[in-house]
């Protein structure tokens, strides 16, 4: 198993490292599509099966097959305006022969730069310590415990008031939710919200300005068909 | 790790098992191509492949030229397909041109692993004896995992599409993919309503559920239309072909692929039609069970029951398919869209909360 934990994990990082070298945006959905397949294989290494294939069904199923939906409809066209834009763009298609917008060079070590570079050390580090402050029956890295104890959300009179559940399977992560973290799930939920509310924001703000640009051109359609029913008649 | 403790002869029965489960369909899948177009001929009042058969060969005997009723049609399809030119249009983008056939083949075919096709059987005695299960890879998320490959293929179709570099290989991308978009969630409801009743993952123990308490056509009659429709849309064929629609988009994602490319998209159309009847049967009308004979077989003559049963059903399942194909018009691609987000979804998801509510109701 050690072999293949191994092995996953080289795979996901070899698809990491393409997602952010390929300047083919296709490519790097392909390699995310990699990465994406390695970690389901990290999942399965430590026996948590539901978990490796619910990481293919939202990930690799969905959430790529909507970034490829995206990358459809995005041109492929060399852009006009700013340089870089490869979205789509085929391997003959020269970004030197597009002229930059903007001629100044930028320094190499920027300000977004370093607070990117800011941020991920934060993030890395925080995840550090929600994984070391986990309960011990989550186990440690290396040795995963097959079977946990859990308190029956709603146990029968007469059964037993905890039972076994099998680490990363359905039960498992059920337990895992609703019973250890359902205050981080509900935060999470929150987050999604927060985004759904946004995107819609989006949409809406666009979709106003595309109404008024419909009214404006139904009128002078109106105000044009008049004029030439009015010559015809 | 157990690797030591598997014998040798175990290794290889499993091997075996895997060879003749894919093998079984692959040998299938020209004869059903034979029967799609024979029903279709008959559908449409006409004779349908019956020229090619035997060769005139002196040794044949009295069978030589014989035409079998056009059963070698197929075959002679496939040589020529083989022998085709291999042809990459110059502005396609070469790897991801190459790799897409691949990508839509192989999650489609890897989908069938986790289907039951029988109960399985021991083989060997005392200390050496070891149980052969009838299912390929035997995983606990067994449903999960069945749709998590197969809705990975979609990649392929839309890569496919693009690097293709024509608008209307293109557009049967954009198609393919949103179409599995709309039409995967209404089917995952549905079958969670299954799972739920069943109250587990595994795919062999749905199958078992169902010997209990009756077939899930019976008991979860809205998922199985739901599921059956969504199945139509999911292996793009009539009436929800869009990806390849040939009045509109000549042929859709597969418009400059030929040569045994196109055969691969072939192939991963009628493996697709396999593995989802396989599913329709395991989780809708009880896999490889019959009433009146025993699910769990004790020897290895009763246990080969299990396939026999199974492939009738997933048989007669595909003539289904095949006989809907040829008898309901394309539908339009917004009266598709519609009836994926604004129909299927809203049903399955009452028939989930309704099953969950009975669910409840019945356990206190």
């Amino acid at each position: 198993m050690e072999v293949f934990f191994l092995l996953s994990s080289m795979v996901a990082v070899a698809g990491a490292v393409l997602v952010v070298t390929q300047r083919v945006a296709i490519y790097a959905l392909l390699g995310l599509l990699v990465s994406f397949f390695g970690t389901a294989g990290i999942f399965y290494a430590l026996d948590a099966t539901f978990v490796a294939v619910s990481q293919i069904l939202v990930y690799a199923g969905a959430l790529a097959v909507l970034f490829l939906f995206v990358l459809m409809f995005a041109s492929d066209d060399p852009p006009e305006a700013g340089p870089l834009v490869t979205v789509g763009a085929r391997k003959d298609f020269d970004p030197a022969a597009v002229k930059p917008v903007e001629a100044r060079a930028r320094p190499r070590l920027s300000m977004p730069s370093f607070g990117a570079a800011l941020l991920s050390l934060a993030v890395l580090a925080l995840m550090y310590f929600a994984i070391y402050k986990l309960p011990p029956r989550f186990g440690e890295f290396g040795g995963v415990a097959p079977q946990t104890q859990v308190h029956k959300t709603n146990p029968r009179p007469g059964e037993p008031l905890t039972e076994m559940v099998e680490f990363g399977s359905a039960r498992g992560v059920g337990y895992a939710i609703f019973d250890d973290f359902p205050l981080a799930f509900e935060v999470v939920s929150l987050l999604i919200f927060a985004a759904i509310l946004g995107a819609v924001l989006l949409t809406r703000r666009s979709a106003a300005q595309s109404r008024a640009e419909q009214e404006a051109a139904a009128r002078e359609g109106e105000a044009g068909a008049e004029g030439a029913g009015g010559s015809h008649a | 790790m157990v690797l030591a403790e598997i014998s040798a002869l175990e290794v290889l029965a499993n091997t075996l098992k895997v060879l003749v489960a894919f093998g079984a369909i692959m040998a299938l899948i020209p004869q059903l191509i034979w029967i799609e177009r024979k029903v279709a001929a008959w559908i449409q009042h006409r004779a349908g492949p019956n020229k090619v058969g035997l060769p005139r060969w002196k040794i044949l005997g009295p069978l030589a030229g014989f035409h079998l009723w056009g059963l070698l049609q197929p075959l002679a399809d496939v040589v020529k397909l083989l022998f085709k030119e291999d042809f990459v249009p110059r502005r396609a983008d070469k790897i991801l041109f190459f790799l897409a056939p691949a990508l839509v083949f192989v999650p489609i075919a890897l989908a069938f692993a986790v289907i039951p096709f029988g109960w399985g059987s021991w083989f060997g005695q005392g200390e050496g004896a070891f149980f052969v299960k009838y299912q390929i890879f035997d995983i606990s998320a067994g449903v999960l995992f069945a749709f998590a490959v197969s809705s990975v293929a979609v990649h392929g179709l839309t890569l496919a599409g693009w690097s293709s570099y024509n608008k209307y290989s293109q557009m049967g991308a954009v198609r393919a993919s949103a179409q599995l978009i709309s039409y995967e969630a209404a089917m995952f409801m549905a079958v969670l309503a299954v799972v739920m009743q069943a109250g587990t993952l595994r795919l062999d123990e749905i199958v078992l559920a169902q010997t209990q308490h009756g077939w899930g056509i019976l008991t979860q009659p809205v998922a199985f239309v739901v599921f059956l429709v969504c199945a139509f849309a999911e292996t793009n064929r009539a009436p929800f072909d869009f990806p390849e629609a040939e009045p509109e988009l000549i042929a859709g994602y597969h418009l400059e692929y030929g040569s045994m490319k196109f055969g691969l998209f072939f192939l991963g159309e009628y493996f697709g039609m396999v593995v989802q009847c396989s599913l329709l049967t395991t989780l809708f009308l009880g896999g490889w069970t019959l009433p009146g004979i025993p699910a769990k077989p004790d020897n290895f003559w009763m246990s080969l029951t299990g396939p026999i049963i199974f492939s009738a059903k997933v048989f007669l399942l595909l003539l289904l398919f095949i006989q809907v194909r040829w008898t309901l018009p394309r539908f339009r691609f917004d009266q598709l869209m519609s009836l994926g987000w604004k129909r299927l979804i809203p049903i399955a998801l009452a028939n989930l909360v309704f099953t969950a509510l009975l669910g409840v109701a019945l356990s206190r």
